[in-house]
């Protein structure tokens, strides 16, 4: 096990050094630079600029220069937000994003999971159709359709919740909902889906002939065995969630760090377009590996499998 | 032993959630502030994003000018009538060389937020830092005018030759290396405001990074600062000239989403809302509506190197088959004024309005026959039966892309020809235009400081701003001159001439002038919207008690 973490600690390093070398490289490929801007400045400006943030070395000099301050952990100074380290930006914007992602997981799965399994169960009825409807509402409406019609009923007419902005816990809770919507469909598709293999399959006989109680066929038969397509989707889908969703995080103005990913590539604030890939990079391989770790748990044939070996 | 497990999957995740949900909400405390009170003279604004940067000799974008215009003073401030007076900043006056070069400013008794008076050499340490290579101050060239001041910039002189000069606690001298009636003027903008010397001192490159990391000496102080979220600002009970603040409070949020926006706005949360283009109809009629003129021209800049724009009259063709009154009224619907000349009106010229000294329009708008006639001229002067593509260059938001189409709609209905249309990011497109790689785009000027030369010096040969490429020797000589010229009269005539030119040229077929919309809560009283630098003015606002 311990050779096995070491083995994907030393692949997630890889990855993430062809992340940052593709990233770096293509970046200096869109036309203009930081500091291009509608009113020309005189070109010994320009110059002391470019000196001052080291953009005027060759491109594979700087390149250097970021890997270097990369391995000290220093992910270097934004070139729109002149002064602020982007380690800061990303520190101060993170948590909002963070617990925005969590927050509408938590619903999204639970409630996923729940429409999943009962689908599943009472096929063809009302309950099926109900979170066939839902799961084609979530997926095919846009999550700012739904975050605008929820501000709209919640907060603009009913005046129950903010419209926007970020403070205390009364505000998390349209944007949770809003983003859960996609989680919550796509979960319960693939539950019901994998639930109905599940069902046929003979150890669900036996378990019935055994006498084992519904709740127990269910809890210990069913969803343990039909819940491994839900854990392997759930690794990126968090990943993607936690680290901030721009649209979401605009209509609510929230301060997360959603519209740093769209925004640095528009600014071409080189270091804030790596410093946001890397993150993202670094929690989705965290979040692979979490859930390799999640599949010997729930299953133990994973463990045996790589133990053979 | 599998129970075990099992809590234990549960227990992280829930751990996970429970700890995400404390970092949530230890950041931060809720800001956005209603006014359920409207006798409490607190105003609520938005900004439309977080400012870049709150170093004044750093910043160059709207919004932090927004906030650095209200917790800092210059030696001038613009009045609530848009004009500078002695005594409307920090000099309380100045005297004047008779050749116009030399400015001696006598300096009002006023104090920093921390205590300290506010001193001439604060001045001439904060000009020449802007200055300084190191600092790489980007719009460094704004204090160009200064003897001395490009040369210590590009590494050529010193800061001791850059001719700024404390003579004593209260005064200051500056010479300028050539007469610039707008140099008053310019002493109220970002990058001549300063901080306390000791303060940039201690802070150095972290200068506005934090409330904590800036002095101020202006209306208001910055209270709070939370970043990418909200700032709130509060009377400066320092400020030389607090008698005239009413204001305790004034509340940015930073909203993006117009519907958001619009919301915030129904339902009192903010006071006052830039109307976004598509929620204009909503409140034209509603009496707190109002647009009004920016000092900002959009224009049709013809690649005069491409090998259909380099003929005249092509780019007269396509300039006069603009039907700019429908443009303004259907597309643009903010308060906008079609456009027939380059210079917009408000902008002073020697005795009042320069647009009224220079005559209204150099053109017919919508002169459909006359584009025809010259677009068949112009080929005929090309000798080309058949124009090749065309491509039509423009940013890619929602805005431009509507503007695009129209201009696209109109060539095609009034002269027949298929305008492609290429929409790229901002950066793109000024890569793209300073790298002459289009053909015709629709560009935006806006001033940089109040007079007519900051919209005709840029289409100068070898002007970094001319990405029209257009080279008039004639133009060049009237703008060189205007430049040095102590005789404002005399300077007045030659911009004119110098404009005349241009619009005969026509590298660029003039548009519309910008105008803002803009809505106000009736309660909010003397807020002021100036016709460039900042977005609002609100030293002089309050609220009315109902």
């Amino acid at each position: 096990m311990l050779n096995y973490s070491l083995k994907r600690f030393v692949y997630m390093l890889i990855t993430l050094w062809v992340i940052v070398t593709l990233t770096f490289f293509l970046m200096h490929m869109i036309p203009g630079d930081p500091f291009t801007s509608e009113k020309k400045v005189p070109e010994q400006i320009r110059q002391n600029m470019l000196a001052k943030y080291h953009l005027d070395k060759p491109l594979i000099v700087q390149y250097g220069y970021y890997l270097n301050n990369l391995i000290h952990g220093d992910l270097g100074i934004s070139l729109k937000y002149l002064n602020r380290t982007v380690d800061d930006i990303i520190k101060q914007s993170a948590p909002a994003s963070f617990q925005l992602g969590i927050q509408s997981i938590i619903l999204g799965v639970i409630f996923g999971l729940l429409f999943g399994i009962i689908a599943a169960l009472k096929r063809g009825g009302g309950w099926d159709y109900f979170s066939m409807f839902l799961a084609i509402i979530g997926i095919s409406v846009p999550n700012f359709i739904i975050a605008t019609l929820l501000q709209l009923l919640l907060a603009s007419k009913l005046k129950w919740l903010p419209v926007s902005g970020w403070g205390s816990f009364k505000y998390t809770i349209l944007p949770s909902i809003a983003l859960s919507f996609s989680t919550l469909s796509i979960i319960s598709r693939m539950m019901r889906t994998s639930m109905l293999d599940v069902i046929g399959q003979d150890y669900i006989k036996t378990a019935k002939a055994k006498g084992l109680s519904q709740f127990q066929i269910i809890w210990k038969h069913m969803v343990r065995n039909a819940i491994m397509p839900v854990v392997t989707v759930l690794g990126p889908l968090i990943a993607g969630i936690v680290t901030g969703t721009f649209v979401i995080e605009q209509i609510f103005s929230i301060p997360g760090l959603g519209k740093f990913f769209v925004q640095s590539i528009y600014d071409e604030d080189y270091s804030m377009i790596l410093g946001t890939t890397i993150f993202y990079s670094v929690i989705l391989v965290v979040m692979m590996f979490l859930v390799d770790i999640a599949y010997g748990l729930i299953d133990p044939r994973v463990r045996l499998a790589k133990g053979g070996k | 032993m599998k129970g075990h497990k099992k809590i234990v999957i549960i227990g992280l995740v829930l751990l996970m959630a429970l700890s995400a949900v404390l970092a949530g909400c230890g950041g931060s405390a809720s800001s956005s502030a209603s006014n359920s009170g409207n006798d409490k003279q607190v105003l609520n604004l938005n900004l439309i994003q977080e400012p870049p940067t709150l170093d004044p000799q750093k910043a160059t974008d709207v919004v932090s000018i927004d906030i650095l215009t209200e917790v800092l003073d210059g030696l001038t401030r613009y009045d609530k009538d848009g004009k500078i007076k002695p005594g409307s900043g920090l000099a309380k006056s100045w005297d004047i060389s008779n050749d116009g070069l030399t400015y001696t400013f006598h300096l009002r008794d006023a104090k920093w937020s921390d205590g300290n008076p506010i001193t001439a050499q604060d001045f001439e340490y904060a000009w020449k830092r802007a200055l300084d290579p190191n600092t790489a101050s980007q719009y460094a060239y704004q204090l160009f005018y200064i003897k001395g001041a490009e040369e210590y910039n590009s590494g050529k002189g010193s800061a001791d030759q850059v001719a700024v000069k404390a003579l004593d606690e209260k005064t200051l001298q500056v010479t300028l290396k050539a007469p610039a009636p707008q140099f008053l003027g310019l002493t109220s903008f970002v990058t001549y405001l300063p901080l306390e010397k000791s303060v940039y001192e201690k802070y150095g490159d972290k200068v506005g990074t934090d409330p904590d990391k800036l002095v101020y000496s202006g209306p208001f102080v910055i209270s709070q600062w939370n970043h990418e979220q909200s700032i709130t600002l509060k009377k400066n009970k320092d400020y030389w000239d607090s008698s005239s603040v009413k204001l305790q409070t004034v509340n940015f949020s930073m909203i993006k989403d117009n519907n958001t926006l619009v919301q915030n706005y129904d339902n009192n949360m903010l006071d006052s809302i830039f109307v976004p283009g598509d929620y204009i109809d909503k409140y034209k009629n509603s009496g707190e509506y109002s647009d009004k003129a920016l000092a900002t021209t959009w224009y049709v800049q013809f690649n005069t190197k491409s090998p259909v724009f380099k003929n005249a009259n092509i780019r007269k063709a396509f300039a006069l088959a603009i039907d700019r009154k429908t443009f303004v009224e259907q597309v643009t619907k903010d308060g906008s004024i079609p456009a027939e000349a380059m210079v917009p009106p408000g902008v002073p010229g020697y005795n009042g309005d320069f647009r009224k000294e220079a005559g209204e329009a150099y053109f017919k708008d919508n002169y459909v026959a006359q584009a025809k006639e010259l677009l068949k001229k112009g080929m005929s002067e090309l000798g080309i039966s058949k124009l090749p593509t065309i491509t039509l260059l423009g940013d890619d938001t929602d805005n431009a892309k509507k503007y695009d189409q129209a201009l696209q709609q109109m060539w095609k209905q009034n002269l027949g020809v298929n305008v492609q249309i290429q929409n790229v990011a901002f950066k793109v497109r000024l890569d793209m235009m300073d790298k002459g790689n289009y053909d015709m785009v629709l560009a935006g000027w806006g001033a940089d400081y109040n007079d007519p030369l900051t919209f005709l010096d840029m289409w100068e040969t070898n002007n970094g701003n001319n990405t029209a490429f257009y080279s008039n020797p004639e133009y060049d000589k009237l703008i060189d001159e205007a430049k040095v010229n102590g005789d404002l009269k005399a300077r007045d005539e030659q911009l004119i001439q110098a404009e005349k030119i241009l619009m005969n040229d026509m590298p660029i077929g003039p548009v519309y002038f910008q105008a803002r919309a803009f809505v106000v809560k009736p309660y909010v009283k003397d807020l002021y919207f100036p016709t460039f630098g900042s977005d609002w003015e609100f030293k002089w606002a309050y609220i009315q008690n109902n």
